[in-house]
């Protein structure tokens, strides 16, 4: 059966995020992603009050990255978190949004070694051996070791787009959350991460394949597509031109997408997205329309799927009709 | 408004009303602006009481208004009016004309 997780961006004060999560929880939800963005709210101070006023949901970073937080900083974090709910944690972390990292002035450097030693690095805290002498081709690391003990094993997710890094997902995570919203992108990606876990003898079987998507619900089709917009608009200026192409979408238009919101002309940007665009790059829809997408995401081999922002134009009422009409459809 | 005069406003607002007027208000308390004006107190009580799944009980509904109207009093009293329950709306109004809310 197929687990739905859901990811909020802590933009808004705490309680209306907690809010939400509580609301997820009553209606089914499996887990709670919450992402990691230094200009938002805390991801830990989040993610702890959401654990103080629910029961039984999974919560996790969605995602954090080694760039900005030491690895050696989120071991820590997260173990703390896991002792104000044992077993209910897990750790999402993936190498970062550029954009974000760039205005940061922090340089993204191997991205596949920093990702395999951050993993590294953050088990061997969290199982209690600690790190003498470790020296990565990202990170180097005289001693580390926690000062308290972890009771229980704390999967890591890792968060993944690219090919090289669905493959490292499928060698060394607990879990991949899949960057991707389309279907056969899902599919594509699947495979990858299999083929990263056979190379070492894993089966993917062991693995939660969770996908992310950009994910928009409305009684009425506009609506939603128009609530996909902007997260579509900003996922289009920033893909590869290859990633665009794979897509049919026209290089020029996306070219005027990247332009507009670059001068911050966000009416211009939006207005130039196509549902060829919403298309490749998130999930929206009425509940029937979610139901059928999400179908086929699953028959991908996925074994969580993530309702992620901006979810709807209300999202309360978006969680509503999540729970009430596309989740019994699974169970 | 003290809370026995707020006790007493929620006594008016039948039970009946109180599934979707709890919706309501909590819709007006999650879209208003100045989210980070509702008092720290007051965001932990709603969130105990929605988790709890006590907010259309007396104590929840108490908590519910006052966080409204804490954000967004007009779209409170508005709601409260288009709901049938004038009589509650008024009895806010002459408590906020009296200084006392």
């Amino acid at each position: 059966m197929v687990k739905f997780g859901i990811e909020f961006v802590p933009k808004d004060v705490y309680w209306r995020t907690v809010y939400y999560a509580i609301q997820a929880e009553k209606g089914g939800f499996d887990n709670v992603w919450i992402t990691d963005h230094f200009i938002n709210r805390s991801v830990y101070v989040t993610l702890t009050l959401i654990l103080n006023y629910t029961d039984r949901i999974k919560v996790g970073t969605g995602v954090t990255n080694p760039f900005l937080i030491s690895p050696l900083a989120t071991a820590s974090n997260i173990a703390s978190l896991n002792e104000v709910a044992p077993g209910r944690v897990v750790c999402g972390i993936g190498a970062g949004d550029l954009t974000t990292l760039e205005q940061a002035g922090v340089q993204v450097t191997k991205p596949l070694s920093a990702m395999r030693e951050a993993v590294q690095m953050i088990n061997a805290l969290l199982k209690g051996e600690g790190l003498q002498n470790f020296e990565g081709t990202v990170f180097k690391v005289k001693s580390a070791k926690l000062a308290f003990k972890v009771r229980n094993p704390i999967p890591i997710y890792i968060g993944a787009q690219g090919a090289k890094m669905l493959k490292l997902a499928g060698e060394i995570g607990d879990g991949v959350l899949i960057n991707a919203s389309n279907p056969a992108d899902i599919k594509e990606a699947v495979e990858l991460v299999k083929e990263g876990a056979s190379a070492v003898g894993r089966s993917i079987d062991n693995i939660d394949v969770a996908a992310y998507t950009a994910f928009s619900i409305h009684e009425n089709e506009e609506k939603a597509f128009k609530t996909a917009v902007p997260v579509v608009a900003f996922i289009v200026a920033g893909a590869p031109e290859a990633v665009l192409e794979k897509h049919h979408i026209n290089l020029e238009a996306a070219k005027k997408i990247k332009d507009a919101l670059v001068k911050g002309d966000f009416p211009t940007a939006f207005s130039a997205v196509t549902r060829e665009m919403a298309d490749a790059f998130s999930l929206y829809g009425t509940p029937t329309q979610c139901i059928e997408k999400i179908s086929q995401i699953v028959k991908a081999g996925v074994t969580q799927f993530v309702v992620g922002s901006p979810i709807g134009s209300n999202v309360r009422k978006a969680i509503d009709l999540v729970v009430k009409e596309v989740i019994p459809h699974f169970r | 408004m003290s809370n026995a005069d707020l006790s007493e406003v929620v006594a008016k607002i039948p039970k009946s009303s109180r599934s979707s007027l709890s919706t309501q208000l909590t819709d007006i308390l999650l879209n208003a602006k100045g989210g980070d004006k509702l008092p720290s107190s007051l965001a932990k009580s709603f969130l105990y009481l929605w988790q709890k799944g006590r907010l259309e009980e007396d104590e929840g509904m108490e908590v519910l208004l006052k966080a409204a109207l804490a954000l967004d009093a007009e779209a409170t009293l508005k709601q409260l009016r288009e709901s049938g329950l004038s009589e509650v709306a008024e009895a806010i109004q002459k408590a906020q004309q009296k200084g006392v809310i």
